[in-house]
């Protein structure tokens, strides 16, 4: 009689859990064994509890209305969809078991890989500290959830600061690397992030870097790895882990890191969530559009209010994939004017762009076809247009800058300049 | 030679060392060595800290944090100041090789112990011993990390992996002597990946140590595990430092001379320490295991085993291990330990037979 209610591992498929609203999760049998360990394991004490509430809560995340930001289509495979964290993968398909609109999860296979993540083969989250020699080394294992540091517990004074690295040789130079990167190459600051330590959403380098380069070039920047497509969803997981801990956060990304981030904020902009200003980018040798990244930032609420957000060497890849050949800063500045200026500066920013596109066209074109079109359109003599242009262009900096007023305001760039003025003597 | 190679990697030029001097309230040290020759791998070598310390103040020293507690009295540092850090880059062909092919750091520090067991000095050749073997603590040259089986032997539900060490070491271990003063050097071999790292240690007190760290590292494509980066031949890189370190002279205070005088050295007793048997032929499973890292067989398909032949890693190993006397070198051991001694090498007891022998 009471053998009737002993539990017995089926092979069946059946609902796993308690579901109250939202889907049903359905699984066999081992994988329910192995949901329920879990369960289990995660009201212990310990520091394997800790993992193990990150499965358990993943799992659980299926079961609301969206699906979570870490869920991809798994590559080569039409409906099987992939649940990706730090330290495991949990595949699955939507169904509808009972029939009807309501669809439910059936859960396929669950793959433990924190060794693939301890063994620097996947991409994970590390929290990166002082060891007792005094160099900055990467801790025992990753995190499977992001947690603030002591010495950077992400409040407003000290942000918690990831470094998103890119095509970096070895291990152990993308961490040298990412320090200069995420001091923004500042004695002083470097100084300061031995002592405060970082955290480093590690990537692993591609076999061949020059395939990566290659890739950046033919696709113009837009498209990533296998590798860094996993890497974006547990870094678009994480962007929400710190948002819901309302966490201050400064993302600094290196190179092709810039696609993950950038991927990542993209994934976020799709569920439509606000982080409130709380978190902030800086692309640093990006090989994936300035304008993108920009429109991301601005799509999530993200903090905007640094000025320098960006900064590269003009190298092929960051020119073409960065900067699109120039473009991407006059995008941003368009769309900047088009939805995130206050109407009463509007004109300013129109003078900003209208210069900014004189620019643009100068490079591109050069001197000489500006004047040209110039000329055609005049009537007037190519020659004298060339001349005319080439003085405007040299002087315009020199010009603008000795107007009175001009140099109340730090100096960007002369564009910025003219904005201002153009802005004052509205005010006034 | 105009260009260095990945076989021959050029460093900084000799011609251009000049005196480096730190003065440590009363302690007098000099050393000769090129400047910093920055690369962008070396983010915290400076070469700018000050030339005079005062050792006495409480706050010049900066508390050490271990994640270990400290076993009760045993002779591990507490207090560390940073006196002299730089570094060298070295180069390879240029453009093919990129912008460097490896470097040399090093970390001039002096080291503080809050107390130290009765009777015992760092002057004391058996408790400078005792001092070194404090550096293998869990979060140093102790640290391990977790290891696996092979692909196909791995559980689920193995949530107590083995621990593999990062590092073999002590290796090489020998007493120098350098311009007239006691030297205690020993090597480190790293087994996973990461710098490898050559402590040369001189008491400059009953309290006080000074410790200069030498890491090479090498920056080659397509070889990011420990075992693969010995494609680039060591050698050019270990004289440098050896240069550097045949130059050091060590003057000490007033005080710190009384205090050497009152400790006395059995003569022609250097006691030394070495990595046991075991520990030999752990390293070689776990330098074998990772030599894959950051590593592609060209020849082979992208998911095929790529780590090395176990015999070629083994027979690394067992020329790493060999003892090679250095320039003043006064005493030297062998590779290894033959029999596993870690029970009479226990730190802990050792204050207390003194104590017992005293009495």
């Amino acid at each position: 009689m009471g053998n009737m209610h002993l539990h017995q591992p089926s092979n069946a498929l059946q609902a796993w859990g308690t579901s109250g609203q939202g889907r049903a999760i359905f699984a066999k049998g081992p994988h329910r064994q192995v949901l329920d360990n879990f369960a289990q394991l995660s009201r212990q004490q310990s520091s394997e509890a800790y993992h193990a509430q990150a499965l358990v809560k993943a799992v659980n995340s299926l079961r609301g209305d969206a699906s979570p930001v870490n869920s991809m289509l798994k590559p080569n495979n039409p409906t099987r969809r992939l649940l990706v964290a730090g330290g495991f993968e949990i595949e699955y398909e939507l169904n509808s078991y009972y029939g009807g609109c309501q669809t439910d999860v059936e859960i396929m296979d669950i793959r433990l890989v924190t060794g693939e993540a301890e063994n620097f083969r996947r991409p994970a989250l590390w929290q990166i500290e002082k060891n007792e020699r005094g160099t900055l080394s990467f801790p025992q294992r990753p995190s499977s959830q992001l947690t603030p540091t002591r010495k950077l517990p992400g409040t407003l004074a000290a942000p918690v600061k990831i470094g998103i690295n890119g095509q970096l040789g070895t291990t152990n130079d993308a961490l040298s690397l990412m320090t200069s990167h995420i001091s923004r190459g500042d004695n002083a600051k470097r100084k300061a992030l031995r002592e405060s330590g970082f955290q480093l959403l590690y990537v692993p380098p591609e076999n061949r870097a020059w395939a990566a380069g290659w890739r950046t070039l033919k696709s113009l920047g837009n498209q990533g790895s296998e590798q860094q497509h996993k890497a974006a969803r547990i870094l678009a997981q994480h962007m929400l882990e710190a948002h819901q801990q309302s966490l201050h956060v400064e993302w600094t990304s290196q190179g092709e890191g810039a696609w993950v981030l950038i991927e990542a904020m993209q994934h976020l902009q799709r569920q439509q969530i606000n982080l409130e200003q709380r978190q902030k980018i800086f692309l640093s040798d990006h090989t994936r559009s300035r304008f993108t990244a920009d429109r991301a930032r601005r799509a999530l609420n993200m903090n905007t209010l640094d000025d320098k957000w960006h900064n590269a060497a003009p190298g092929l890849a960051q020119t073409v994939g960065g900067e699109q050949f120039g473009l991407a800063p006059l995008l941003s500045a368009g769309n900047e004017l088009l939805y995130h200026t206050p109407k009463e500066e509007h004109l300013g920013k129109s003078v900003n762009l209208t210069y900014q596109t004189g620019e643009y066209l100068l490079k591109k074109w050069g001197a000489a076809g500006v004047a040209g079109g110039l000329a055609a359109s005049t009537g007037g003599s190519a020659s004298l247009a060339v001349a005319a242009v080439k003085a405007l262009h040299n002087l315009a900096p020199t010009l603008v800058a000795s107007l009175p007023g001009a140099r109340n305001h730090y100096f960007k760039s002369t564009g910025d300049q003219l904005q201002n003025l153009v802005n004052n003597r509205r005010k006034r | 030679m105009w260009f260095g190679s990945e076989q021959n990697p050029k460093g900084p030029s000799w011609s251009k060392a000049r005196p480096v001097i730190k003065k440590l309230s009363g302690t007098r040290i000099a050393l000769e060595a090129p400047p910093l020759m920055p690369n962008v791998y070396m983010p915290f070598a400076f070469e700018d800290e000050p030339e005079i310390f005062d050792t006495d103040s409480p706050d010049t020293f900066e508390a050490i944090d271990y994640c270990s507690p400290k076993p009760p009295e045993s002779e591990r540092s507490d207090r560390r100041i940073t006196i002299w850090s730089s570094g060298w880059n070295f180069t390879g062909r240029p453009l093919l090789d990129g912008a460097s092919v490896g470097d040399l750091q090093v970390e001039l520090v002096l080291e503080e112990i809050d107390a130290l067991p009765i009777n015992c000095s760092l002057f004391r050749r058996d408790d400078l011993i005792r001092y070194a073997k404090g550096y293998f603590s869990e979060g140093w040259l102790g640290s391990f990390h977790h290891g696996f089986g092979e692909p196909r032997e791995r559980n689920l539900y193995d949530l107590s992996p083995p621990h593999w060490p990062n590092y073999l070491a002590p290796l090489n271990n020998q007493w120098l002597e350098l311009n007239s003063r006691d030297w205690l050097y020993f090597e480190v071999q790293p087994i996973r990946e990461g710098a490898d790292d050559f402590y040369w240690l001189c008491p400059i007190g009953h309290r006080r140590c000074l410790r200069a760290s030498f890491s090479i590292s090498r920056h080659l494509s397509n070889a990011g595990n420990s075992y693969r980066a010995q494609r680039s031949p060591i050698n050019n890189y270990r004289e440098l430092m050896e240069k550097i370190m045949s130059t050091i002279t060590v003057e000490l205070s007033e005080t710190a001379q009384q205090e050497q005088l009152s400790i006395e050295n059995p003569e022609n007793e250097y006691p030394l320490f070495h990595c046991t048997a075991a520990q030999v032929e752990q390293a070689k499973h776990v330098m074998y295991m990772r030599s894959d890292i950051c590593y592609h067989d060209k020849s082979k398909p992208e998911d095929a085993d790529h780590r090395a032949p176990k015999e070629d890693v083994a027979a690394f190993i067992d020329h790493r291990i060999q003892p090679r006397p250095l320039p003043g070198c006064l005493a030297i051991g062998p590779a290894y330990e033959a029999a596993d001694t870690t029970a009479s090498s226990h730190t802990i007891q050792q204050p207390d037979l003194k104590l017992a022998e005293n009495k």
